[in-house]
């Protein structure tokens, strides 16, 4: 018997390491990997998700070798005839495909990339995709905007607007020192892995409170101090009623952070009669106010004394509105952003937002002054040898809370709150987690830059006349239409995919074609279950002219491929990966950060291949391998190479692996180290300490003299308004909507009118959906394993719904219901719960499946079946949530 | 042969070409090295090629007779002018680290990094046009191009200053030019200035540099922005190594006591800068450094450093 170390990563929360025990050859059960203990956050321990790797090896129903389709004809009743190939001929196939992409040119005619890559969620698949980035370099262009229903239902407008705020992918509170966390939604308890709820357990511990809101009683519900059950997509207002709270109940001068008001964020800037800050005719720098000179000055002019943030003033500058365009003003009356700020929550009163939330006015009181209360303001904290603010209180938020319509309005709310307490980015507040669209995702201290205004600098898609729009051009459009998301790190893929697939259904009026790309590739996903609107997106993967799925079981996106690779799976194949630190998804708060490897524990039992391998024969046939090498030398696989890699010799996987485990080691040692493969092999990580403090932006801020772009959205209004000029230019209108959601100060409302509004009369219940630690983050549906587990999770995994409810419609426990939206029907079994709102129902996510194996035999309904992809649920950031209003009765 | 303004000649094979550019005023030079073939060495503004090409006519070298174009790295101040300028210099081909090359080949890129640095300063380096990748050499260091009659420029990698810089050493005249891979010094600002992009300033790197720069026989150093150093180029070297750790130092040093960017930047001008260049303020500082440098070199010296010191782990 031997252990052999490893990685699980089939979740957002890994990689985390293990080992495998194997006997004779055969890999026999999964342990915590005690070494790792000192470095991990879960002290090494694992979820149970990691115990189900075995059986993933070993699955009858796997892909044991290479397949091409050999009819012609797509649908679910077309028997796709597959055919067993070598793995040369499926290869060869593939390269001749890409060969005609670059005999054509990368980019169609109407100039987006004709190959296109869709993987899943969270970051996992970077996990396990080889050399999928130095492949990337050496194709050039390709098109990662066809989405798989990542990012656009996730986190989505957290993805995007906390990274303009403060480079959070996701927000999180700081949960080693907080006190009091109010959580909109997110089921952390299902979906934060062993490390995150290790987390949470100390915390509990440690006697910190949690506050739920979410329409149903959640896993995360249950280890919660309480449940405060909002109608769904109601979230905006109870956060907006916070502020109000703030900001026209309490004595905010006695309870905010005033310092951080006036120094860490635009409170004090001066706006002008259009809106845009108003500069020194000059410079053209923001003007503050100062009141005891009783004179504006630039914002960071040394001789200031103090900040103006109530009141109005008659000062003289210059707007610089969209285009570039000025406009002066001599001795205009202007306000600062907070008088703005106060004027625009006077009227989201806990009454106003009660009526909306379904939520009594004094629950959100309480919930205000709690908030207040532990976020301790004056508070400090030594970390690692500083003084940084103690602030014990913060918002997360969760998928269907922070997407679609209504997101950017809960994102922006709940950081209002963060900065009016000064518990931005500071130990026990709300801080974020890695930056992915500002890179490096390991350290977020590099993702900033001194920019304009005494902001960070922001990497907007050009808007303005004659940069718009800005080439590449891709399906989602992101160069066109959502210009926030910019253009670096994970961009294209958390771009408006939803985009992608209404206009390969249909291009809207004066837009240029959209065609499907000639050659799409999917990996870990499966977008006929994970996006929404099923039936739009299989009759377009229809059209689509070639299909790879790289898989590991048939599914449901697989059932219409062209060509079938069945790479190695998680115990299989061989990857050094970086984990620890900042580069996780989620909260987990690491101390160390570092690489590990997953590596075969067993010899293969089928014929499949290693990825790396893939990626390498692939640009091998394709005469590219001087250009994939060049990209593994520059150090796309995690580290730059010493000892570099021939231009055009074909190295093996274990080759190129070990070329990067030296490589690695020797950056995180500064040099005085090199392990190569073997001794990853034996050892499985190699960390070093990361600092604490660098989970905190608060430091960096202060020592580069910024200010969080905060309350006031000038950047955003003027990108909103020069976009809308560029979009009626060419006769554009189907986005205006959209355009609307480019404010300085966003307005709320009660958001849930458009999904009642969208899905008319006759749908009287929400349908939302949740998921279980087992199934969170997917690609498991087809273990029996998880199943088997999930049946001990209460409530799971029927449709949830309220006895009351129930009985209305002579529902009784048990009973096959038909739930239905818009004509749509689907089928699940009745579970009766007195832990859900009566005016919803809950679904497990994600089933519904016809093909994939086991699952399909599950008989869980899927909620992408009732949602839609219409211009009008989608924001403007191309975001959709995963909610639908529909009727349910007895079948 | 009537020499244009700015034009000098530095030894037998090189003139200076330092035209007039942004705010009229020379920003970066370019070269001019003479053999039986002809080389320019730095291609500057984009908006600043017909002051340029008049300057090579007016020592008597037709444009369309040059060979090669050198550029040291990728930046505007360095590259900004070669697609332009190869319209007038058919012949030549444009000679670059291959990093660089790809950059050239599609500028967006360089012009997009520039302007997040630069800001609206960027637009006074005129449009950039790619260039075409059969006009372009690509070299990674070791190169050697024969001019004819003993004249020969070599290839020198530098990193550093950018991961893709390279310096030129012409063997016959033993005049180097090390792009931006030294220090800023001229007789008005007798300051060594270490040149710095956003990014965390790669200060062992420069050091290496510059380490193999002072194994050479030097007889000049033709920097790009400060001209022709009036030092005797080994001391000029070590001086500029020894510079770069005492500005690092300094800069840590102030961090170290608390002290934030603005303060830092504010001491950059006014105490590292002009107070050691022999002006009580910077007001006092001639007017081309106040206008073009100011605003500039010393924001990208000061977050060079502290980026260096601040991202360490």
């Amino acid at each position: 018997m031997k252990k052999i170390p490893t990685y699980c990563f089939m979740c957002a929360n890994g990689p985390d390491p293990l080992n495998v025990v194997v006997e004779d050859g055969v890999a026999v059960g999964i342990e915590p990997n005690s070494d790792v203990a000192p470095y991990h956050p879960g002290e090494g321990k694992l979820c149970p998700k990691a115990y189900g790797l075995i059986h993933k090896l070993y699955n009858p129903f796997r892909i044991k070798s290479p397949l091409v389709r050999t009819n012609p004809r797509k649908g679910w009743d077309e028997d796709p005839k597959w055919k067993e190939i070598s793995w040369d001929e499926a290869l060869d196939l593939l390269a001749e495909k890409l060969s005609e992409i670059r005999k054509k040119g990368n980019l169609d005619q109407q100039g987006r990339p004709r190959l296109a890559v869709t993987t899943g969620s969270g970051g996992t698949p970077e996990g396990h995709w080889g050399s999928f980035p130095a492949f990337i370099v050496a194709f050039g262009l390709l098109d990662l905007t066809v989405g798989g229903g990542q990012g656009i239902k996730c986190y989505h407008c957290e993805h995007v607007y906390s990274e303009i705020w403060h480079r959070s992918f996701i927000a999180a509170p700081d949960t080693p020192n907080t006190k009091f966390v109010m959580g909109f939604g997110p089921n952390v308890a299902a979906s934060r892995g062993a490390a995150g709820n290790r987390r949470h357990a100390e915390a509990r511990v440690r006697g910190y409170k949690r506050i739920q809101i979410e329409p149903h009683i959640s896993a995360t519900v249950a280890v919660s101090d309480e449940w405060i059950p909002i109608k769904p997509k109601t979230d905006a207002a109870f956060l907006y009623a916070m502020i109000h709270v703030v900001l026209h109940e309490m004595d905010w001068h006695g309870v905010c952070d005033i310092d951080f008001l006036k120094k860490m964020t635009n409170s004090p800037y001066l706006v002008g009669p259009n809106g845009y800050f108003l500069r020194d005719s000059e410079t053209k720098a923001p003007l503050i106010y100062d009141p005891v000179d009783n004179q504006a000055k630039v914002f960071n002019d040394r001789t200031i004394k103090d900040f103006a943030l109530e009141g109005e003033f008659e000062c003289t500058g210059v707007e610089i509105g969209p285009d570039n365009e000025e406009q002066r003003h001599e001795d205009v009356k202007v306000k600062p952003v907070f008088q703005l700020l106060l004027e625009h929550t006077k009227k989201y009163t806990p009454e106003w937002a009660s009526e909306i939330c379904d939520v009594p006015a004094e629950t959100i009181r309480k919930c205000a002054r709690e908030f207040v209360e532990n976020s301790t303001v004056g508070a400090t904290i030594e970390i690692d040898g500083e003084i940084l603010p103690l602030r014990q209180a913060a918002i997360e938020l969760g998928k269907t809370v922070n997407n679609g319509w209504g997101g950017f309005q809960v994102c922006w709310a709940r950081t209002i709150l963060a900065i009016l307490t000064g518990s931005l980015e500071v130990p026990g507040g709300t801080v974020g987690i890695g930056a992915r669209l500002n890179p490096p995702a390991h350290d977020k201290w590099q993702s900033i830059m001194p920019g304009p205004d005494g902001f960070m600098l922001q990497h907007y898609n050009p808007t303005e006349k004659g940069r718009w729009p800005s080439p590449p051009h891709f399906r989602s459009a992101l160069t066109e239409l959502t210009p926030l998301t910019g253009m670096r790190g994970w961009a294209q893929a958390i771009s408006g995919t939803t985009l992608s697939w209404i206009f390969m259904d249909k291009t809207p009026e004066n837009w240029p074609e959209v065609k499907p790309p000639d050659v799409w590739i999917v990996y870990r996903t499966n977008p006929l279950i994970s996006f929404p609107d099923r039936e739009l997106v299989t009759e377009v993967t229809k059209k689509f002219p070639f299909i790879v799925s790289i898989g590991y079981t048939m599914d449901e996106t697989t059932w219409f491929a062209d060509l079938v690779l069945p790479d190695h799976t998680d115990l299989e194949g061989l990857q050094l990966f970086r984990l620890g630190g900042l580069t996780h998804t989620f909260e987990a708060f690491w101390e160390h950060y570092g690489f590990a490897l997953k590596q075969p524990v067993v010899k293969p039992p089928y014929n499949t291949k290693d990825m790396t391998d893939i990626w390498t024969e692939l640009v091998d046939r394709l005469g590219i391998l001087d250009r994939y090498n060049g990209a593994i030398n520059r150090g796309l696989l995690g580290a730059p190479l010493k000892d570099r890699l021939e231009p055009d010799r074909k190295y093996t996987s274990e080759e190129i692996w070990d070329h990067v485990c030296k490589g690695a080691t020797r950056v995180l040692s500064g040099g005085s180290e090199e392990r190569d493969l073997e001794w990853f092999k034996e050892h499985g990580f190699y960390f070093v300490k990361f600092p604490k403090k660098r989970h905190y932006l608060h430091p960096i801020m202060v020592k580069w003299d910024l200010r969080y772009e905060l309350p006031y959205q000038e950047g955003i209004k003027r990108v909103g308004e020069e976009l809308e000029r560029r979009l009626h230019e060419k006769n554009i209108h189907w986005w205006d909507k959209q355009l609307e959601e480019y404010p300085a100060l966003p307005e709320c409302e009660d958001f849930s009118k458009i999904w009642e509004e969208f899905y008319g009369p006759g749908h009287d219940l929400w349908a939302i959906s949740t998921k279980s630690a087992l199934y969170a983050h997917g690609a498991n549906v087809a273990n029996p394993l998880y199943s088997e587990l999930s049946k001990r999770v209460p409530n799971f995994p029927g449709v949830k719904i309220h006895p009351k409810t129930a009985e209305e419609r002579g529902i009784k426990d048990g009973n096959v219901v038909i739930v239905e939206a818009k004509g749509v029907k689907v089928e699940g079994v009745s579970m009766l719960c007195e832990g859900v709102r009566p005016d919803c129902v809950v679904f497990a996510a994600q089933f519904g499946h016809r093909v994939t194996p086991f699952a399909k035999d599950l008989k869980i309904p899927n909620i992408n079946d009732l949602t839609f992809l219409d211009l009008k649920l989608v924001d403007a950031i191309g975001g959709v949530a995963e909610i639908a209003r529909v009727s349910v009765k007895p079948r | 042969m009537v020499m244009e303004e700015g034009v000098k000649q530095i030894n037998e094979q090189v003139y200076m070409m330092a035209v007039p550019q942004a705010y009229g005023h020379p920003i970066t030079a370019s070269y001019l090295v003479k053999g039986e073939k002809t080389a320019l060495i730095e291609a500057a503004f984009g908006a600043s090629v017909p002051n340029l090409l008049k300057a090579i006519e007016g020592v008597g070298v037709e444009p369309a007779d040059i060979e090669y174009v050198f550029t040291t790295h990728s930046h505007l101040s360095h590259a900004s002018a070669l697609g332009a300028l190869l319209k007038s210099c058919p012949r030549a081909k444009v000679v670059a680290h291959s990093a660089t090359s790809k950059l050239l080949m599609k500028p967006a890129k360089i012009m997009k990094g520039a302007g997040n640095v630069l800001g609206d300063a960027v637009k006074l380096f005129g449009p950039v046009e790619p260039v075409p990748k059969d006009k372009i050499s690509m070299v990674s260091g070791g190169e050697a191009f024969d001019l004819g009659n003993g004249v020969g420029l070599e290839i020198i990698r530098t990193p550093g200053h950018a991961p893709d810089h390279v310096a030129i050493y012409e063997k016959l005249t033993r005049t180097l030019f090390p792009g931006d891979g030294v220090c800023m010094y001229s007789s008005e600002i007798p300051v060594l200035i270490p040149i710095c992009w956003w990014g965390a300033y790669d200060v062992e790197g420069v050091k290496k540099s510059l380490g193999r720069l002072t194994k050479l026989n030097l007889n000049h150093v033709c920097t790009p922005h400060a001209g022709v150093v009036p030092l005797d180029p080994k001391e000029f070297l070590n001086k500029c190594m020894e510079s770069i750790d005492k500005w690092r130092d300094e800069i840590n040093a102030m961090l170290e006591r608390g002290q934030t960017y603005s303060g830092i930047l504010r001491t950059c001008e006014e105490e590292m800068i002009a107070r050691r260049a022999g002006y009580s303020s910077p007001d006092e500082l001639p007017e081309y450094f106040r206008k073009y440098w100011l605003p500039i070199l010393p924001k990208l010296v000061v977050q060079g450093f502290m980026a260096h010191i601040l991202w360490k782990f």
